[in-house]
């Protein structure tokens, strides 16, 4: 049986959210702050043909740019800390964490499962689109897709490891089949069951799109460096040969 | 076929519990915070400013979570 230490499997994810987090920060700050700062010109333009703007801002531009960096790095440490967390917790129990690769392909889905997956029913949107009224309806929306994307996700496992125990005859491509496509039914029920985000959009389609893409190649780009890096350092850590179920 | 039976020693268990309620707090002011969190130092004000939405405001966006 394989055993990682606490400290190695943390340090790991440390230095791969750390890392992870400022190359995608250096990106979005590259590409995406043009696109937000276009947002912004747009948002006031509308705001100052609707209602008479009084408001003085207490953080400046340059200051968000710099939270830009801020924000990412607590997003780096954060999932970094639940991933560490969980994967101590289970990697005993996860064939998978003893393959090659498969301490990769755990992190990837993770990622998949908080923030790809609900990203695709609950995507991003520039500054000036949302309703200050539906934002509570809205957190509340987005945290339950991903409390039910962990949940489908923790349930594929679950049923992979029943079906090894209980049909040993089925072959392990056909259990993969089986396990996927429960999977992704579960994911598809999960992305037509919950109500839609209820504001309007009333930006420019190209922009709000624009936007978009590049919040979720970002997110997609964390997650993948993340988890390769992750992986990498753990690979090193290894302290006995993979065992076999 | 191996039961796996883990106990994490005592110790291990209160660092796990305290990184990962540390962790929800941050997850909380970088992704979810209104005014709420700062409201029990600055009063009232604190909702109007919306200090830790304003600083953390472009990851938030880039990083799909809930805004405005």
């Amino acid at each position: 049986m394989e055993m990682k230490s606490l400290g190695s499997v943390v340090k790991a994810a440390i230095i791969a959210g750390v890392v992870a987090a400022l190359l995608v920060a250096i990106f979005h700050f590259i590409v995406t702050e043009p696109v937000i700062d276009r947002a912004i010109e747009i948002e006031e333009q509308l705001t100052q043909s609707g209602e008479s703007g009084s408001y003085t801002p207490v953080v400046t531009r340059d200051m968000q740019r710099a939270g830009l960096f801020l924000g990412f790095l607590m997003y780096g440490l954060i999932w970094a800390v639940l991933f560490s967390v969980i994967y101590y917790l289970v990697h005993r129990g996860l064939p998978i964490t003893a393959t090659p690769g498969g301490d990769f392909w755990l992190a990837l889905l993770a990622g998949w499962s908080v923030a790809l997956l609900p990203f695709l029913k609950y995507p991003a949107n520039p500054p000036g689109v949302g309703d200050p009224g539906t934002i509570e309806y809205r957190q509340v929306l987005y945290l339950s897709f991903i409390a039910l994307s962990v949940a489908a996700t923790v349930l594929a496992f679950v049923l992979h490891r029943h079906l090894g125990r209980t049909r040993s005859s089925i072959s392990t491509p056909i259990k993969w089949i089986a396990v996927s496509a429960a999977y992704f039914a579960a994911a598809t029920l999960l992305y037509f069951a919950l109500p839609p985000n209820p504001d309007p959009i009333n930006m420019p389609g190209d922009l709000v799109w624009t936007f978009r893409v590049l919040s979720w190649a970002g997110l997609a780009f964390f997650w993948a460096a993340f988890a390769a890096i992750f992986a990498r350092l753990l690979k090193s850590h290894r302290t006995s040969p993979a065992y076999f179920r | 076929m191996i039961t796996h039976v883990f106990n994490p020693s005592v110790a291990e268990k209160r660092t796990l519990l305290g990184a990962a309620l540390l962790a929800f707090l941050a997850f909380y002011v970088l992704a979810f915070d209104q005014g709420l969190l700062l409201s029990l130092v600055q009063g009232n004000v604190a909702f109007d400013q919306n200090l830790l939405h304003e600083i953390t405001h472009d990851a938030r966006h880039a990083a799909g979570f809930p805004c405005h």
